[in-house]
Formats: C-alpha cells, sequence, structure tokens
C-alpha cells in the first residue's frame, strides 16, 4: 500500500508545499507572494490537494519542515501541520533543513568527502549549521568566529552546502553546493523513511527547531 | 445539538473551550509562568509557549467536555485584537482543524468577546447593556444591543487601566502581574491617604499616562525624603492608587449610564477581577438601582469560553470564515 505525506515548508520567504507518494514527489505548490503564509497556506493545500484528487484525509501523515528559518514562518506551519494531524489522527513528521542538505550534499556528490557541512545565513555574522566529518555538529546557531575555529582543523577536504556571507571563505573546501530551497526529492525520501520506521514527532509537545534563544529586551533580561 | 470548539491565543494564556448547544461545557487554561521573571510578557516567548500548549489544551477541553474531535461542528478563533505572533499559533492550528474535518471557521474578536462573558452563566444581562471592559491592553465602554451588535463608546486614549495597575506596582516594586498584588495590599489600607492626577477627558474617553506619570513623581520626591517610604506605606499607597484608577472608570461608566439610561451595567476583562472595582460597581448599583453583572473570575481574564459563545452567535447566523483569514495585531470591531 502505498503512503502519501503532505509536506508543509513556511521556513522561508515563499510558503511551498508538496504531496508525496511513497518517497517520490507528485504534486508540488508555492506560494505567489512572499511572507503571506498566514492567508495563503490552507487555500493553497486545498488547490493542491483538488488538482490531484486527495482529500486531507487521504494523508497517511503531515511532515513539516522544521526549522531554521523565520520564526513566525515555522510556527505557522507546524501550527497548521499539528491541526492535521490532531483533527484527523494521523502521524507528524519533522525534519530539519540542515539535515535534509546534508542528505542532499551526499547524494549530489559523486565522491563523498570526509567532512561535509550544511549552512545557512542567520544574521550577519551568524549561521545556522550542521557538520558531518571531523567536526560532528547537530543543527546549531554559531557565531562565524566560532565557525571558523571549528573547521581551521580540517585536515581533510570539505564539501559546502548552503551560502556563506560575501567576503567570507572557508579553507579547505573542495565542493561548494547553492541552496536556495529545500530539495524535494531528498526529503520525499527521508519522510518515507521515517514514516517506515514509524519516526514520529509527538503532536502535542512538538514545537519547530528554532536553534536560537528568543530575543528578551536586555531591560527586561536584567530583572 | 452543535458542539464548537473554541481556542483563544491572544497573549500569554493558551486556552480552549467546547461549546455545546450554546453552553460551555468546559474552559481550560494555561498560563504561561516564563514572563514573571521578565516583568512583563514577551511576546516571542508567548508564541513559543502557545506552540507547546495548544494540542494538550485542545485535548484537555475535549476530554472534560466528553467530546470527541468527529463531534466538532465548528471552530472559533480569537482573530484580533493581540500579539501577533502568539495569534498566528491559535490561528494556525484553528484553520488547520476546520480545513481536516471540513467544518466551519468563525473568527473571533476578543473584545467583543470579553463582553458576551455574561452570557456564560447565569444571572445574565437583558439588552440593551453597558460594558465596561478593563484589561491590560484596553479600557472600554461598550453599548451592547444585542449579541453581535456592539457599539464602543468611549475608550482610552493612551494606556489601559490595566497597564496602569501593572506599572504603578512595579514602581511599587512589586513582582509581575503587580495588579493583583496591588488589590491585595489596598484591603488593608487608607484610599484616602493619597491624592493622584484625575485625568479630565472628553465624554467617554480614558486616560491613564497621567496617574502613572503621578504615581511615579510622587514615589521619586517621597524616597528623596524618606528611602524607606515605600515600605513604611505600601498599604496606604496601593490603597490610594486603586482609588484613583477606578475612580476614573467608574466616572465614565455613571456618566455613560446618565445619558442612555441604560440600568443594566456590566464589568469584564482581567481587571473586572479587582475587589475594588467589583465593590465600587455595587455601591453604585444600589445608590442609581443598576442591576450590575461581573463574570465568574475564570471568565474575567482571557479565555477560551467567552470566544466560544460568540463563535455560538456566528455559528448561528452563519457568519463563517474563509481560510484565507489572517490574524491582526489590531482590529475595529
Amino acid at each position: 500500500m502505498s503512503v502519501r505525506v503532505l509536506h508543509i515548508d513556511c521556513s522561508g520567504p515563499f510558503a511551498s508545499l508538496m504531496l508525496a507518494i511513497d518517497s517520490i514527489p507528485q504534486a508540488v505548490k508555492q506560494s505567489a507572494e512572499a511572507r503571506d503564509h498566514a492567508s495563503q497556506l490552507n487555500p493553497m493545500i486545498a488547490a493542491l490537494l483538488l488538482e490531484v484528487g486527495y482529500s486531507l484525509n487521504d494523508m497517511d501523515a503531515f511532515a513539516v519542515c522544521s526549522g531554521p528559518g523565520s520564526y513566525t514562518g515555522l510556527r505557522l506551519g507546524m501550527a497548521a501541520a499539528k491541526g492535521f494531524c490532531y483533527a484527523l489522527d494521523k502521524p507528524l513528521l519533522m525534519h530539519n533543513r540542515l539535515t535534509l542538505m546534508l542528505e542532499e550534499l551526499d547524494s549530489q556528490l559523486e565522491v563523498s568527502n570526509l567532512n561535509r557541512l550544511a549552512i545557512l545565513p542567520a544574521r550577519a555574522g551568524e549561521y545556522y549549521i550542521a557538520a558531518q566529518g571531523e567536526w560532528e555538529a547537530a543543527p546549531m546557531h554559531i557565531l562565524q568566529n566560532e565557525l571558523v575555529e571549528n573547521t581551521r582543523f580540517w585536515t581533510q577536504p570539505a564539501s559546502i552546502i548552503g551560502h556563506l556571507e560575501e567576503d567570507f571563505s572557508i579553507p579547505n573546501v573542495k565542493n561548494l553546493i547553492p541552496h536556495e530551497k529545500l530539495d524535494l526529492n531528498t526529503w520525499a525520501k527521508r519522510t518515507f523513511l521515517s514514516f517506515s520506521e514509524q519516526e514520529f514527532a509527538n503532536i502535542a509537545y512538538a514545537i519547530p527547531e528554532y536553534l536560537k534563544a528568543a530575543y528578551v529586551n536586555p531591560l527586561k533580561r536584567e530583572k | 445539538m452543535p458542539a464548537l470548539l473554541a481556542i483563544e491565543s491572544s497573549c500569554d494564556e493558551t486556552s480552549a473551550a467546547v461549546v455545546v448547544d450554546g453552553r460551555v461545557r468546559s474552559n481550560i487554561i494555561a498560563t504561561q509562568k516564563v514572563h514573571a521573571q521578565y516583568g512583563g510578557v514577551v511576546p516571542e516567548l508567548a508564541s513559543r509557549a502557545h506552540m507547546s500548549h495548544i494540542v494538550p489544551v485542545v485535548e484537555a477541553a475535549l476530554k472534560e467536555a466528553q467530546i470527541s474531535r468527529q463531534q466538532i461542528d465548528a471552530v472559533g478563533f480569537t482573530q484580533a485584537p493581540g500579539l501577533i505572533g502568539s495569534l498566528m499559533v491559535g490561528a494556525g492550528f484553528a484553520k488547520a482543524f476546520a480545513q481536516a474535518r471540513r467544518i466551519p471557521l468563525i473568527a473571533v474578536h476578543h473584545m467583543q468577546a470579553h463582553v458576551l462573558a455574561h452570557f456564560i452563566e447565569e444571572p445574565k444581562p437583558q439588552f440593551p447593556f453597558l460594558c465596561l471592559t478593563v484589561s491590560g491592553g484596553h479600557t472600554q465602554i461598550v453599548l451592547c444591543r444585542d449579541f453581535l451588535d456592539m457599539e464602543v463608546l468611549g475608550e482610552t486614549m493612551d494606556d489601559a487601566a490595566g497597564e496602569a495597575f501593572d506599572k504603578a506596582a512595579k514602581m511599587l516594586g512589586l513582582p509581575y502581574p503587580g495588579g493583583p498584588l496591588i488589590d491585595r495590599y489596598a484591603h488593608e489600607g487608607n484610599p484616602n491617604r493619597f491624592q493622584f492626577a484625575q485625568a479630565s477627558m472628553p465624554g467617554y474617553a480614558f486616560s491613564f499616562s497621567g496617574i502613572k506619570t503621578s504615581i511615579l513623581y510622587f514615589l521619586q520626591r517621597e524616597q528623596k525624603r524618606d528611602p524607606d517610604f515605600i515600605q513604611k506605606n505600601l498599604v496606604d499607597i496601593c490603597a490610594s492608587v486603586q482609588q484613583g484608577i477606578i475612580r476614573m472608570l467608574m466616572e465614565k461608566l455613571e456618566q455613560a449610564a446618565r445619558d442612555t439610561g441604560i440600568r443594566q451595567i456590566g464589568i469584564a476583562g482581567g481587571v473586572s477581577a479587582n475587589s475594588g472595582l467589583r465593590l465600587a460597581l455595587q455601591k453604585t448599583a444600589e445608590v442609581q438601582g443598576w442591576q450590575s453583572f461581573i463574570p465568574a473570575f475564570q471568565y474575567c481574564t482571557d479565555n477560551a469560553a467567552m470566544i466560544g459563545i460568540v463563535a455560538w452567535h456566528k455559528f448561528l447566523r452563519g457568519d463563517f470564515a474563509d481560510l484565507n483569514i489572517t490574524p491582526s495585531a489590531r482590529a475595529a470591531w
């Protein structure tokens, strides 16, 4: 029996949806307007399902990109996914964008380097990263100088997927693969695998992976 | 009997309620304690906490009401006003729930809901009635002609009365939320001992920025003379502050009642839990011949039961929202 999963990604400026059957993307939709997930997400879902002739109840699970990204976008995606899962008693699948990027990197390289890094800019001088190889790091927020410290001891060449700020580079990089948006084939494969292995998130307590503490006004923080 | 799920997430309380045939069957409220250490609500922390609370709170509301998800006929949610990040979580969940179950979605105005909190339990006012809605973010006198026919006669031009309470408490060194502490200390104090500035505003408008400044300058002046002034006079200061704020509220409410000739008078919102305001309403009602109404404590502060009552009346009228509706931090009625 095939597994139908509706994928929701609101981590970037545009909301995107994908219906995957087993590990294959079947239909995709992206919002027309940037940063308008709140109004576009639900109508987009209705339109996508109409196109493919399924209802929400036909889904076997809902998958959400858990972060990092716009805090509001992440919450909108997660709130919607939770609402669908809870209303229909379906499982929730959560995947981190950086983890998926590392998987995408592996699938694109003919010969994988020992060191692999997925990297997305946060604000100036700050990044979200995940690393494998001589430096193992689960998805995290990191300052640029800390990034330099952790990569300077790489003795083997590295492959990077993502973006670095202009005038900043990491030594010993053999491949630099730009990353614009989530690779849907990678995500569909990952969700199918997670579904098969029943790696479900707890709907009640699942939260976005912000990877960064909430900003609290320094005047308030001093109290 | 139609069953509605109602969700409230406008500030720092995540709440869900189930309303069956117009009656509240459950009302679960998860109050976020995280803000106390910062002396006020931190919007980002509030948004994050709503995400953790929303499903357990809805689940508890359904369980208490003994209603299954499949039995829900519509979903009401707070659409405005409030903290935008907080509203987004409740709205996002509500929209998805309604879309998944193919049931109507109902957008509710939070301030309208505070007014209709009077219709959760007996005794209920008859129309038309006047409602003084007082909270940390709002101070309004509302003329209610029917469940969904309301008119704001006047509101604050600057700070809300609840904010004046909380800021005064802050100046006195009381922990957040300080409003209830002022109320507690005021019981033991002399309300006539100190006088603070009373705003004189046109019509039914309020202003509470003046009394805040007046309290601040008063405390600064007295503490120069005696650094222990607050500790020595805390209960009298609290009683005087409370009386000053309540006097401004009651003057306008009396004026509105006189002008409209309405004698069904209610108070709503978080500050309506203040014992001084409750007593002032009851005393004035006796003198003026009003019939007064005060919701039970759990329906004064932010709660989903009141959202459910508005949603119920919109449900009866078929007033449903589209899936592209978005929350709004500020919204007219």
